[in-house]
């Protein structure tokens, strides 16, 4: 007799892949596939809202003025708020208002997305499962029986390897780098992109992924705006060296 | 701060695969058929070159414990370049064996994919395995990336 020990779903959204894990060794639940609709359901609703590519997306109203920033539900507000904070304490380096197509938070949605579906498992009663956006990563709980999470960190110069890997328990890891969709992040002060990867381990996805972005721009220099997230860990690749910062390099 | 030099992890060796492992629902039997367990090659890293485009779509699958060796065969996934479907044979646990029942055959650059895919999904699920590895943070990938990815074949292969 045998149970299941995990369900994985694997949802195509927002361009990008979002893998939903969930170990079920230490739960009676037998309602991960109901959960996981409920969660894919959600991500598509964040696209709805989020998406610079739809035109009557809630974003593409508030960019063009079809709408004002008063207008907005709660969750949009949250995304802006954050977006303020995290571009004032990395010195404008992360600043979603000057992209050149108008404000674009995409920087840190996607792991505000992450940290939202997070709230929806818990809330479902799960204790133990991962979360990974196109890279942006919370886990909670343990993969198996007494294991932590394990998150490799894509390698910047060699694809499909890692160079180094992070045990994870309770938090959230976002890396932002210059493979895959090449120049999707920009400098807002014209000038280049210091590092090639940059990675924030902490508590919440949306701050991790943002101070990413803003650590690839900003390189190691960047990493004292660490200093106002006490939480989050930093590492910066710049040419062969690996740079940390925090806890969850040491 | 902290410095340390920049090294590939090769534990965990490169994607030039196409994963193509059927992410929509295979169904784990006690078939018990025996799949031979093969041998990975481990240290080398194979750069991707030219890997061709795949398309997958979104999908679910369970993992179940196993105490005797069992097998889960995919459905047939429409690669672009043709059909694919491969067996995945659990032992104890652990994967020890893929199997492609149907691999894209219709020309010159799919033979070259079919040549390629099999040990190459045996090779990334053992060692990523052994690395204890759930999942990759990188940069944001396309869905066309994702086939490709290290996070694929933790998804479609991890116990």
């Amino acid at each position: 007799m045998s149970h299941a020990v995990r369900h994985v779903h694997v949802e195509h959204v927002w361009g990008t892949v979002v893998s939903i894990d969930i170990r079920l060794h230490r739960t009676n639940s037998e309602a991960p596939v109901s959960a996981t609709k409920e969660v894919v359901e959600w991500l598509h609703d964040v696209d709805q809202v989020f998406s610079t590519f739809k035109s009557d997306s809630v974003i593409s109203q508030l960019r063009d003025g079809r709408i004002s920033r008063d207008e907005v539900d709660a969750g949009v507000t949250d995304v802006i708020r954050r977006c303020e904070r995290i571009k004032s304490q990395t010195d404008g380096t992360f600043d979603p208002w000057a992209i050149a197509s108008g404000f674009d938070p995409s920087g840190l949605v996607k792991g505000w997305a992450v940290d939202r579906t997070v709230t929806i498992l818990e809330g479902l009663g799960f204790n133990d499962f991962m979360i990974n956006a196109g890279g942006d990563i919370a886990v909670r709980g343990e993969s198996a029986p007494g294991e932590q999470w394990v998150i490799g960190i894509t390698h910047p110069e060699i694809p499909g390897e890692i160079y180094t890997s992070v045990p994870l328990t309770n938090q959230a890891i976002a890396t932002s780098a210059l493979y895959e969709r090449g120049d999707h992040v920009t400098n807002p002060s014209g000038g280049k992109i210091a590092a090639s990867s940059a990675t924030v381990v902490g508590p919440e996805c949306a701050t991790a992924d943002a101070l990413a972005t803003a650590l690839l721009i900003g390189g190691v220099p960047g990493l004292q705006w660490l200093e106002a997230f006490p939480e989050y860990s930093g590492q910066v690749v710049t040419g062969k060296v690996v740079t940390s910062q925090g806890s969850a390099f040491s | 701060m902290k410095r340390t030099p920049l090294v590939a992890i090769s534990t965990l060796a490169g994607v030039a695969g196409v994963l193509l492992f059927n992410p929509s629902g295979p169904n784990l039997t006690a078939a018990g058929k025996g799949v031979a367990p093969k041998s990975t090659t481990t240290g080398t890293t194979q750069p991707i070159t030219g890997t061709p485009a795949t398309t997958t779509s979104s999908g679910t699958k369970t993992a179940t414990t196993s105490s005797g060796t069992k097998t889960a065969t995919g459905q047939a996934v429409d690669a672009r370049y043709g059909y694919v479907q491969v067996q995945v044979t659990v032992a104890g646990g652990k994967i020890t064996g893929i199997t492609a029942l149907q691999l894209p055959n219709s020309d010159g650059r799919s033979m070259q994919i079919s040549q390629a895919v099999e040990p190459m999904l045996l090779q990334q699920a053992m060692q990523a395995q052994s690395a204890k590895i759930s999942g990759i943070s990188g940069a944001t990938y396309t869905s066309m990336g994702y086939a490709q990815s290290l996070q694929s074949a933790l998804d479609q292969l991890g116990l």
